[in-house]
């Protein structure tokens, strides 16, 4: 799906220049397989996205001015006993600003944010761009890959098996300049062994997960530079619509030649 | 996204455009699970990870091991010395002297004599011996091997 250009025009307006960061903000996700890190990931891009929502935008191209939930709006739905859900209440302003009100994100709706988000797995119902470790290297001098959400599932792009290729070269440049770009780096990954081990120096926050079944509950640890540790538990279903947690990642066919020809039949 | 040559920085728009060509938006998908808003199920991440304890383990456990007294020379107590033979003189000066300051202040400042006991025990019991200090050190010296273990993780 295409958006127009009302709601292309809604979200330049929005996009600022945010200010630098003090440190580059590279996440590395453990966690057993099947514990919620793609989930956790997910979950980072997506709360921000929400947060910074500027409007809503209808199937046929109609833009809706908005803004997501504050304090004072989640105590209010408190009082009426509606749960204040953030992916399910926005506050809708009229095209002047002068009048508001909180509504549901009405079906089929999308939500509108200058947030960009970037991921090498398909995702749903927010506004992202597919990448492969070749749009990476395409794009490496271009200025596509800056203040955004850069989500890396498995180790594709941080295989310490690649370290001395070409490719490898590029993505360690790429890793050691995430501050200066302004990038939430998530790389998801099992153990810290399975990525480059720049990538592992690099890293300033680490989150532990693990997955309760019964409860659906993904529990993560948190532990930042300079902070202290935190953890907290929250329901993975409320993400579950936004990425396929059963897509794998797919091996390129040069590739897969290239392992071909190693074999002796 | 297209197979393109390499392509060189924009200028002026931080690669907006661009990322408007290659960006795209699918359809939320629909998923067999039944709401669940109980027990604050409606929450985002952030906002779970909003409402934890904002402290670590280390400074949960200095906090309940080295509360506040309330009163300077009481906290200033907690990390001294009180030796066994000083303990009930003392005791007996530091309660007095509470309970006499407090009657200067208002009403509703003002503690009650249980509570002063309650503090004054406390603030005298923690530090015998010099106990509060190697309690203090331990606590330090476990939190610099969490800091340690957390070092070596990245290069392993």
């Amino acid at each position: 799906m295409t958006l127009s250009d009302a709601a292309l025009k809604l979200i330049v307006e929005a996009t600022k220049q945010p200010e630098p960061p003090p440190y580059a903000d590279v996440r590395l996700i453990l966690g057993d397989q099947r514990s919620g890190k793609s989930c956790t990931g997910v979950a980072y891009a997506k709360d921000d996205y929400y947060d910074q929502l500027v409007g809503l935008v209808s199937p046929t191209g109609q833009v809706l001015k908005a803004k997501s939930l504050d304090v004072g709006d989640k105590e209010y739905l408190e009082e009426c006993g509606i749960f204040p859900d953030v992916f399910k209440y926005v506050r809708a302003f009229t095209a002047d600003a002068k009048k508001s009100k909180i509504i549901a994100i009405p079906q089929g709706w999308t939500v509108l944010s200058p947030v960009r988000i970037f991921a090498n797995f398909h995702m749903f119902g927010l506004k992202y761009a597919y990448i492969t470790l070749a749009d990476m290297l395409q794009y490496v001098n271009s200025d596509l890959f800056i203040n955004a959400w850069l989500l890396s599932d498995e180790s594709a792009f941080t295989d310490p098996r690649n370290s001395m290729t070409g490719v490898g070269k590029i993505i360690a440049f790429f890793g050691a300049t995430v501050g200066k770009r302004n990038i939430h780096f998530c790389q998801m990954t099992q153990y810290n062994n399975m990525i480059e081990v720049r990538f592992r120096q690099f890293a300033t926050t680490r989150v532990l997960c693990t997955y309760d079944e019964r409860t659906k509950m993904i529990t993560v640890e948190i532990n930042e530079r300079g902070k202290p540790k935190r953890s907290a538990s929250y329901y993975a279903p409320r993400y579950w619509t936004n990425f396929d947690t059963t897509e794998r990642q797919k091996v390129s066919e040069l590739q897969i030649a290239r392992a071909m020809e190693t074999i002796a039949y | 996204m297209t197979n393109n040559p390499v392509v060189p920085p924009n200028q002026g728009d931080d690669g907006l455009d661009l990322y408007n060509q290659v960006s795209e938006v699918t359809p939320e998908r629909t998923i067999n699970v039944a709401e669940d808003n109980g027990d604050g199920n409606h929450k985002s991440m952030k906002e779970r990870l909003e409402e934890s304890p904002n402290l670590s383990d280390m400074q949960t456990a200095d906090r309940r091991m080295f509360p506040d007294m309330g009163r300077k020379h009481l906290n200033r107590l907690l990390v001294a010395r009180v030796f066994p033979d000083v303990y009930n003189p003392l005791y007996r000066i530091i309660v007095k002297d509470a309970i006499k300051s407090d009657m200067s202040k208002p009403l509703e400042e003002q503690q009650t004599v249980g509570e002063i006991l309650t503090d004054c025990n406390t603030a005298m019991s923690i530090p015998i011996d010099g106990e509060g200090r190697i309690d203090e050190l331990g606590l330090a010296g476990v939190a610099h091997d969490e800091k340690m273990e957390l070092e070596k993780t990245k290069l392993v």
